[in-house]
């Protein structure tokens, strides 16, 4: 069975190495406005008009897409011996956390409003793919399945 | 579906992880499939069968409701 799909299976070892210093980035981005002095971009030149919200510091874009490289990297790596029965727990973790995330956002969408609705939009950025790998790795890993037996 | 691959394994004195080491598979898979959790392809069928030279028939049978 060959997966072109995925990459290598050390990039598994780089996201779980990567996750960890990204999330504390992020949060430090996100709640405490913390930023990198060289991820600031130079000031714009066009002059601002009535209300200027342009942001000339990339630090937010950066922490998220730490995250989201490391999340992607955990998720789509190859397994050490990839075969059948593994990529169809790939694909039904894939199915069941897809179905999740939409089933999040629907309940979002009826019980929550204004920026409260935004932090679930926020969430959802992620809830695939962690959803995804809790999973994955429950089912390839952790599960009775997962256990040696012997003859 | 079902298999007598542990039967097999007991008469070839065969941990799981040495079948999915000779048919190179992972180990999981074959826990899987004696477990009768995952239905493996006509591919690894064919393997196994061949591994134990044995007609796909006296491994895998079909069962009342396949």
């Amino acid at each position: 069975m060959k997966n072109s799909l995925l990459l290598p299976h050390i990039c598994r070892k780089i996201g779980w190495v990567l996750i960890f210093p990204s999330i504390i980035f992020m949060i430090a981005v996100i709640m405490y406005d913390y930023s990198v002095p060289f991820l600031k971009l130079p000031p714009p030149t066009v002059p601002a008009k009535t209300f200027d919200i342009r942001d000339n510091d990339m630090s937010n874009e950066v922490a998220i897409f730490l995250v989201f490289a490391s999340l992607f990297m955990i998720a789509f790596s190859k397994e050490k011996r990839e075969d059948e029965y593994v990529a169809s727990v790939r694909l039904r973790a894939l199915q069941i956390s897809v179905y999740v995330n939409y089933f999040v956002l629907a309940a979002g969408l009826f019980s929550l409003y204004g920026l409260g609705f935004l932090m679930v939009l926020y969430a959802n950025l992620f809830t695939i793919l962690v959803i995804f790998i809790a999973i994955y790795y429950f089912k390839l890993h952790f599960k009775k399945v997962g256990k040696e037996e012997l003859a | 579906m079902k298999n007598y691959i542990k039967v097999e394994r007991a008469r070839h004195n065969m941990t799981q992880a040495d079948l999915a080491e000779k048919i190179n598979v992972s180990r999981q898979t074959i826990v899987a499939i004696e477990s009768n959790k995952y239905v493996p392809s006509a591919i690894l069928v064919l393997k196994i069968a061949r591994f134990f030279a044995k007609p796909v028939e006296e491994i895998f049978q079909l069962e009342e409701e396949d």
